[in-house]
């Protein structure tokens, strides 16, 4: 028993064995145990108290000391024991108990992952998908309608559904989860490139990642976080472990914006606010604000300005529509070139000599014949216009070398109307397309201006002209504005910026590459075609189809207005600025005008990175006022964009048109 | 300072070391636009087969793989750096996927066993000292059976020496309940008399009808059931330890098998 000391002597104590997997019966039931226990098998092995042992010819009993030693009557004569005793029913023991259960466990977690193995697309396309044993969690909400898609799961995942194989594959193999975000993400720029953008190595320090350094959308955006979930979290700490200036808090340590900020180029469009403010609103009398121009409820990165015809037009429109284009006019010469009888011939009669034969057709045989005016050329002639200079490839002053090649032109013109004139104009170098150059104009108002200056006479027009577009007048035929985005005003300067580096690129001779700089520097005048660069910047811009050719620069007039995109990676709010700050009163919080500032300089030249802005530059002092430690965000991704320029392929937006009637909670 | 205590220093020290650096490694990583969760991921491998292995040691005793105290340190230490690193790769304490939800749950359920079970073997031993009576569990059902034998040899002996059945009735219709099997687990298990009380209880109720000779045997009964209290506690607390264990141990394998299925997916899915 427990008080006795030596309970543990081999001949009072049975062995002790814990790892056995039974335990016997009886002692489960708290009665006295037998000595022998159970079998290994489970079996009961105290049905005898002993085994008896043949000795020679006789049985020897073999009870154990412990258990009261050899019995009296000892064994029976066929070798069993005299002691039989009813078997008990053993049962597992704790480590056995512990091995089943925990073999459940495999069988059920086994069990559970293969009975939620799915693999059909249709499998997740409801809210039970998420159950499925290959979800790690629900896709945030912009793409949790991928699932509904054919392709499902191996839209990013390759090896999904394609047999054990492909697994064992895909498990040795890198797989290639962010190749497939580019098949709908676009960016600016290389797509493993940090920030899109190539960069010298100078702008990383030298133990962080290098210019090369290759990127992949899953280093950043890590999908299966929840359909709430910031699948692109970013730290200023990950900024700063590239970049060279480490900002540790934009009020503390960033630099200051710099003496061009917010842009460094001009914009689209000229306006001059310093002037327009001090000079020419005051003359009306009435006081204006910001807000009349710019709409605030477009507010964004910029607060666009209103169209020309509510901004601009009340008193530009005149300026547009006073500046004509000259086409051809009445030559300067001193010999005529033309041969009087094929001009009649052509031409037939003026209106001098069809009055002249009816007066005396009707009795008045006083009836002066008409004189031809002998100096007509000398006297209302001028030099050609730029463009037909450039259409004959001829300076438009030299009498001696442009006056045979304008006879021909004009004969031409009298014999075929504005055909000639088109073919000349469509060899120019470039891409001079005369459907639209000279769209609208009418072949035989051509002609009979033509004929009428050969027959040194005014060309008379049958009516006036009224609304604009191409008309003639005594010496010329022109072409009026009908108002602001006239195309073939545009047309006209599209091709004329261009047209020198084209003449050039073309190895086209002096005399036009001087012809094609004559005709864009009339157009670009200040009492130009139209005044159109008045306010429409022309700049210089590169890219691999350049007019040029090898260079890839070319000129372009830049028409509409397009926000100021030399900071790419920058983003700015206006709206709620203006709605903190009273739309239209604090403006100038920021925006400072600069009187003194060489603005309209910025526009008399193609360089658009040559400039002065009209405005003080905004200082960084401005935006600590509030974006400062315990005030508002300061954190990078405020104010600055990782990626350059991302937007969507078109194949995504294909991809949304063929998307099927979707049973998911974003797709209905 | 004792081998053990100097052991867990040791491994604390390391486990600290391990964990710091692991943290500043994700930290690294995750500056660089890296995937932290690989690293993280493959040491919690590492230390859940590490700390399974603990199970495999008890087995096989006969190796010398070093003292249990040592092992039971080490799974105490590095289970609980096993913790502090799963919230360093999950970055969560909820995950969004039904079976990910699933392996959190066992590993919660693993990791709470843990704690309840390294409280146990803190407690436990001393409690079993303070009890006074060494004894093997597995040999509580003989000692009680013997207890009661011997229980039941001095109410005969009372009975046939009296010429009172008084005794006698009262163990067969009272004390028989209570020495026929431990009573009192859980007031054991949580250090409460109430197997003493009830000793006192019973045996004050009887002795007021018996004589002075029948008081004598009463008071070898009472002796006994002490005698048998101090066992039952022992069973309580001792069977606690080894009950943990069939919640413990599954719990784990189930972590095991879901940690299988992860690295499985993260492989042939992602990496």
């Amino acid at each position: 028993m427990i008080t006795d000391q030596d309970r543990f002597s081999y001949q009072k104590s049975t062995y002790e064995r814990p790892t056995f997997p039974y335990v016997c019966g009886r002692a489960c039931s708290f009665g006295k145990p037998c000595p022998n226990g159970p079998n290994f098998n489970g079996s009961c092995g105290g049905t005898t108290e002993c085994t008896p042992y043949r000795n020679g010819d006789r049985w020897e009993c073999r009870r154990a000391t412990s258990a009261g030693g050899p019995c009296a009557d000892g064994p029976l004569p066929d070798g069993t024991c005299c002691m039989q005793h009813p078997p008990c029913t053993p049962r597992p023991s704790l480590r056995r108990l512990r091995q089943r259960i925990s073999l459940l466990v495999v069988v059920f977690i086994v069990a559970a992952i293969l009975a939620f193995l799915q693999f059909r697309p249709e499998a997740f396309q409801t809210d039970v998908a998420q159950a499925s044993s290959l979800m790690p969690g629900p896709l945030s909400g912009a793409h949790s309608n991928f699932a509904l898609d054919e392709k499902g799961c191996t839209a990013c995942h390759e090896a999904h559904g394609k047999g054990v194989l492909a697994w064992a594959e895909a498990f040795v193999t890198s797989q290639s989860v962010g190749e497939s975000c580019t098949s709908c993400h676009a960016f600016g720029g290389p797509k493993n490139s940090p920030h899109n953008a190539t960069f010298t190595t100078a702008a990383f320090k030298a133990d962080s990642p290098s210019a090369q350094m290759q990127t992949d959308c899953v280093m950043c955006h890590t999908e299966h976080k929840g359909e709430d979930a910031n699948i692109a979290p970013m730290k200023d700490a990950q900024c700063n472990s590239c970049h060279q200036a480490t900002i540790s808090g934009f009020s503390k340590d960033h630099p200051d914006f710099g003496d061009r900020y917010p842009h460094a180029s001009r914009g689209a469009i000229q306006f001059n606010h310093v002037k327009h403010f001090n000079e020419h609103f005051p003359k009306e009398n009435v006081t204006r604000t910001c807000v009349e121009c710019h709409d605030t409820k477009r507010a964004g990165l910029t607060v666009p300005a209103g169209s020309f015809e509510q901004n601009c037009a009340s008193c530009h429109t005149d300026g547009i529509v006073d500046r004509p284009f000259y086409l051809i006019g009445v030559p300067f010469m001193e010999e005529d070139p033309f041969d009087a009888e094929a001009v009649a011939e052509v031409c037939g009669l003026t209106p001098d000599q069809i009055e002249y034969l009816q007066a005396r057709a009707d009795g008045d045989k006083d009836a002066e014949a008409p004189e031809p005016y002998e100096f007509f050329y000398e006297d209302e002639g001028d030099n050609i216009t730029a463009i037909l200079a450039l259409a004959l490839g001829v300076p438009n002053d030299d009498l001696d070398a442009y006056t045979t090649p304008v006879g021909e032109l004009y004969m031409e013109i009298a014999e075929g109307g504005a055909t000639p004139l088109v073919d000349r104009i469509e060899a120019l170098p470039g891409e001079p397309r005369a459907a639209e150059l000279l769209r609208g104009l009418d072949g035989e108002l051509l002609r009979r201006a033509a004929c009428a200056w050969m027959q040194k006479t005014y060309y008379e027009a049958p009516s006036e002209s009224a609304g604009g577009g191409w008309t003639a007048s005594d010496l010329t035929v022109t072409y009026v504005p009908t108002g602001h985005a006239d195309p073939v005003a545009r047309a006209w300067f599209n091709y004329a910026v261009n047209a020198p580096l084209a003449a050039e690129a073309a190895g086209a001779g002096e005399d036009v590459v001087a012809g094609a700089e004559a005709l864009r520097d009339a157009l670009l005048a200040d009492s130009g075609f139209g005044n159109c660069t008045k306010c429409h910047a022309v700049t210089e811009v590169t890219d691999s189809e350049g007019a040029s050719g090898d260079s890839g620069k070319r000129l372009v007039v830049e028409w509409g207005f397009q926000p100021v995109d030399d900071r790419p990676y920058m983003k700015y709010d206006h709206g709620p600025h203006i709605n903190l700050l009273g739309p239209g009163t604090l403006c100038t919080t920021c925006h400072k005008p600069n009187p003194n500032a060489e603005y309209a300089a910025s526009f008399t030249h193609f360089d658009a990175n040559d400039y002065q802005a009209g405005f003080q530059p905004v200082a960084k002092q401005t935006c600590t006022e509030c974006h400062t430690r315990a005030k508002v965000r300061q954190d990078c991704l405020l104010c600055h964009e990782y990626h350059l320029e991302p937007k969507f392929n078109e194949s995504m937006m294909g991809a949304q048109v063929h998307q099927p009637e979707s049973t998911g909670k974003d797709g209905g | 300072m004792r081998a053990v205590h100097r052991a867990y220093l040791i491994f604390w020290l390391a486990a600290g070391a391990a964990f710091i650096f692991l943290v500043w490694n994700s930290w690294q990583t995750w500056l660089q636009n890296g995937e932290p969760a690989i690293v993280t991921g493959y040491t919690l491998a590492g230390l859940m087969v590490f700390l399974a292995l603990f199970n495999s040691r008890k087995k096989l005793s006969m190796i010398p793989l070093g003292r249990a105290a040592y092992w039971t340190a080490a799974h105490a230490v590095f289970g609980t750096l096993t913790l502090a690193l799963f919230f360093v790769h999950t970055g969560t304490f909820w995950p969004g996927g039904a079976y990910e939800q699933l392996l959190a749950i066992l590993f919660y359920l693993v990791s709470i066993s843990g704690i309840l079970g390294y409280w146990m073997q803190k407690v436990i031993p001393r409690r079993l000292t303070e009890n006074g009576l060494e004894i093997i569990w597995e040999r509580v059902p003989n000692e009680i059976a013997q207890i009661r034998e011997q229980a039941e040899t001095i109410v005969e002996e009372a009975a046939e020496k009296t010429a009172s059945d008084t005794l006698a009735r009262y163990y067969s219709e009272t004390l028989a309940w209570y020495f026929r099997r431990p009573r009192f687990l859980v007031s054991h298990f949580f250090g409460f008399q109430s197997g003493r009380a009830y000793i006192r209880r019973e045996t004050t109720a009887i002795a007021r009808y018996l004589d002075d000779d029948e008081r004598g045997y009463l008071k070898q009964i009472e002796d006994l059931a002490h005698i048998k209290n101090r066992i039952d506690f022992a069973y309580a607390v001792n069977g606690m330890a080894k009950i943990w264990l069939l919640f413990h141990v599954p719990l784990a394998v189930g972590v095991l098998m879901l940690m299988i299925w992860h690295i499985i997916l993260v492989h042939v899915y992602l990496l």
